[in-house]
């Protein structure tokens, strides 16, 4: 009569298993605390510094947009003065930005090339040669290219037309013991004998037309002042433009003519200062020294309507027609590229790195990336130290159900479930307290700007892996040692503590 | 399988189905210089509802034996079979049933889970074993009662004395009406009375249910209740005596109290 051995033990349901977890932890209410606080501690270390990341990154980019917004002027007024420079060209062939786009268009009209798909190839042949060129070593560089100016790619390029130095140069990179040069010496030789000189000979192309795109638009101006004409922005300068070629959007011209605008105001106000009288009225009303006053004082010193007016009235004298609003308008305007000018300059990770558009919520740049994969790194020592203290303490509680029948598989389910449990409500609460405290550092390092430019999808997306690494750290931590002590016999897991 | 073992009399074991059997059972603990053998070629033999009384001297190997024929850890060397059936050879589902429904522990040092309350401890195993939890719950009571710490049931170990933790500890052994019911000294933390309420408890269970009682002790009040008494020293089985054999030395322990 054998009646005692020989039948499965009954599987609990996972229900069973989340009830009899969920009852386990409100017991132990006070212990689970602490691994919750601790699980939230390190979630929120993680999340903050994702949270901020993504704040500060998006608001320093978009701060840097807004300057570079500013330079157009600049940049519109240099075009139409003086032709681009081989190297700038040359760089705007193998860029991807939009404004390449246009530039390359106009190069298209100005050298009146069918296709630049000839012109495209070689360039990029060139660019990753110069890329090549760039990773040698500093010494092997200067044996290269001799006292040939390395920052000009073309002009080495140029250099080694005659075929003695092209030789040379080859012996030089082959005995070099480098990493071999992209594409074969082959190519190379037909990049610098054939390609060059056709590029060279595309760009001075483009130079003339450009030359002859800037006379055009100066006759038909009469040699007015460029920042006058955009500034009043006819349609008849619009299309002067157009004619010669000079690639421009309605957009475009709306923001120019602000610009303009603005910096003709600049410059009344810059050469009002200069006058004594102005000066010693604005030294009484602002408390400033006389020789102090300048703009850069001037301005900031201009704070409210009131000052405005008192300013307004001060530079009267001069007759530079400047309202009190135009003022308080300039003054606001230079505080605000200046706060630009701070964000854009702050980096996160102090290393100074030139940001470029995040694609997706890690890619940072190198600095910042660092910093998360260090904050995971503490995320996850304190999650699995936290995990790991809770369970170690507990061996004896697993040693005993395994003695009164409990499956490994229960076993599992339930210090599963806990972690779970534990790493949702501290995931949660380390989530909200680190994008709260990452929130309020951006407010308080880039004020209003912050505000702005929060990538709320991404910050989302971050937030939840926080949190699902939070989690996963949390179960893996729990469920490892479990395992450990669930596999060996009762007592061997009573004496492992 | 059937190897005569030197404790057990030819007649005896020809004539009682056997429920327990160690063959040549050694346990070393620790390896190198530290090891320790705390069985050192155990062979016995346990019939079917006996009473039997484990004793022997503190370190002698007693709760180290508890734990072999209790298929709770696994021997270094030999083997042990419950109903004939080699422990090493089940599954870990098997022996989790085994260890659920057809083995009641009373550990020395009970074993309760901290953060549960007596009946919620008492009520474990018989989660376990699949039993509803209303059921549980009765039965738990029922069990409680019975040890006389009914109304105690909500009190969670911390807040008993080791008694009456001893006590819900002996509930919960019986919950799921064990065959075998291991007794690692269930009397150690009681008063005299308590005690001997317990060993009452434990005989009844013997006599009128028939469950087989392997029980470690230094008890001597247990040895007018047992079958039989097994003595322990240094890991090996010094000898084994039928209680109707030893009335005499019973009496001469008494008499040394
Ligand atoms: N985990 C362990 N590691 C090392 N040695 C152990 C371990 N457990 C028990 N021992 C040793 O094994 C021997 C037998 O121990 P055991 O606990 O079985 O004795 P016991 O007869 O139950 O004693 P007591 O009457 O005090 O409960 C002792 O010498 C003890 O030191
Ligand atoms: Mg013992």
């Amino acid at each position: 009569m054998k009646d005692i051995v020989a039948r499965e033990q009954v599987r609990l349901s996972a229900w069973k298993c989340l009830r009899l977890s969920l009852t386990g932890m409100s017991f132990r209410l006070g212990r689970s605390i602490i691994t919750v606080s601790i699980l939230a501690l390190a979630v929120a270390f993680l999340s903050y510094m994702i949270t901020y990341g993504l704040i500060s990154h998006d608001t320093r980019l978009a701060a840097g947009r807004e300057l570079e917004d500013e330079r157009l002027l600049g940049e519109f007024s240099t075009r139409l003065t003086s032709p681009d420079s081989a190297d700038t060209i040359l760089a705007n062939l193998n860029s991807t930005d939009e404004k390449a786009a246009a530039r390359r268009a106009e190069y298209e009209r100005w050298s009146q090339t069918a296709s630049l798909e000839e012109i495209l190839r070689i360039a990029r042949q060139l660019d990753a040669f110069g890329l090549y060129i760039r990773q040698l070593p500093v010494t092997k560089r200067a044996v290269l290219t001799g006292d040939m100016e390395e920052d000009s790619i073309l002009a080495l390029a140029r250099s080694l037309g005659s075929a003695a130095r092209l030789d040379s140069f080859l012996k030089h990179l082959n005995a070099s013991g480098e990493v071999p040069m992209p594409g074969s010496e082959e190519e190379f030789r037909r990049l610098i004998q054939s390609g060059v000189p056709l590029l060279a000979g595309w760009i001075e192309a483009v130079q003339k037309g450009q030359l002859v795109a800037i006379a055009r638009v100066q006759s038909a101006t009469a040699g007015q002042d460029i920042k006058t004409l955009l500034a009043g922005s006819t349609a008849g300068f619009t299309s002067t433009l157009e004619d010669a070629g000079f690639h421009s959007t309605p957009e475009m011209h709306t923001r120019l003519r602000r610009l303009a605008q603005h910096a003709l105001e600049e410059e009344k106000l810059r050469h009002a200062l200069t006058q004594q009288e102005v000066r010693y009225a604005l030294a009484r009303k602002s408390g400033l020294k006389a020789p102090q006053i300048d703009m850069a004082a001037v301005l900031p010193w201009i704070t409210s309507a009131r000052r405005a007016d008192d300013a307004a009235a001060c530079l009267s004298p001069a007759g530079i027609g400047l309202s009190a609003a135009q003022l308080l308008a300039m003054a606001d305007r230079k505080r605000r590229t200046d706060a630009l000018r701070n964000v854009a300059g702050a980096s996160f990770s102090g290393a100074g790195d030139r940001l470029s558009p995040r694609e997706g919520i890690f890619a940072f740049d190198a600095g910042t990336r660092w910093l998360i994969g260090v904050s995971f790194i503490v995320c996850a020592v304190g999650v699995a130290n936290a995990m790991l203290m809770s369970v170690t303490e507990r061996f004896t509680e697993i040693a005993t159900m395994k003695c009164l029948g409990a499956l490994n598989s229960f076993v599992m389910q339930i210090f599963f479930f806990e972690a779970l449990v534990q790493g949702m409500v501290g995931g949660l609460a380390g989530l909200i307290l680190g994008t709260f405290l990452a929130v309020v550092r951006s407010a308080a390092e880039f004020g209003t700007l912050a505000f702005h430019n929060i990538p709320y999808a991404d910050l989302f997306s971050g937030g939840l892996a926080a949190w699902l690494v939070g989690l996963a750290l949390a179960a893996g931590a729990a469920i490892s040692p479990v395992w450990m002590a669930a596999r060996l016999a009762p007592m061997e897991a009573m004496r492992m503590e | 399988m059937h190897a005569q073992s030197p404790t057990t009399t030819p007649a005896a074991a020809a004539s009682r189905p056997v429920i327990v059997r160690c063959l040549r059972l050694e346990k070393r603990y620790g390896t190198g210089e530290s090891a320790t053998y705390a069985l050192r070629g155990v062979d016995s033999t346990i019939f079917r509802g006996e009473f039997m009384a484990i004793l022997g001297p503190s370190g002698s190997g007693k709760s180290t034996y508890f734990n072999m024929i209790g298929a709770l850890d696994s021997p270094t060397a030999g083997r042990v079979l419950i109903d004939e059936v080699d422990v090493a050879q089940l599954s870990a589902s098997e022996l989790a049933f085994l260890r659920c429904r057809k083995i009641g522990y009373i550990f020395q040092s009970y074993n309760l889970i901290r953060y549960m309350t007596a009946l919620e401890n008492v009520m474990v195993p018989m989660t376990f074993a699949g039993v509803s939890p209303e059921t549980a719950r009765r039965r738990g009571m029922e069990l409680l009662e019975l040890v006389g710490i009914g109304h105690r049931w909500q009190h969670r170990p911390i807040e008993m004395s080791g008694g009456q933790q001893q006590r819900v500890a002996i509930a919960r052994s019986l919950s799921n009406k064990p065959m075998i019911l291991l007794c690692d000294e269930p009397t150690a933390n009681l008063d005299f009375k308590t005690g001997a309420e317990i060993l009452e408890i434990l005989r009844q269970i013997n006599r009128e249910r028939g469950v087989t009682v392997i029980c470690a002790t230094h008890d001597h009040r247990l040895l007018d209740i047992c079958d039989r008494m097994m003595w322990v020293r240094d890991g090996r089985i010094d000898r084994v005596d039928e209680r109707k054999d030893v009335k005499i030395t019973v009496g001469r322990m008494g008499g040394q109290e």
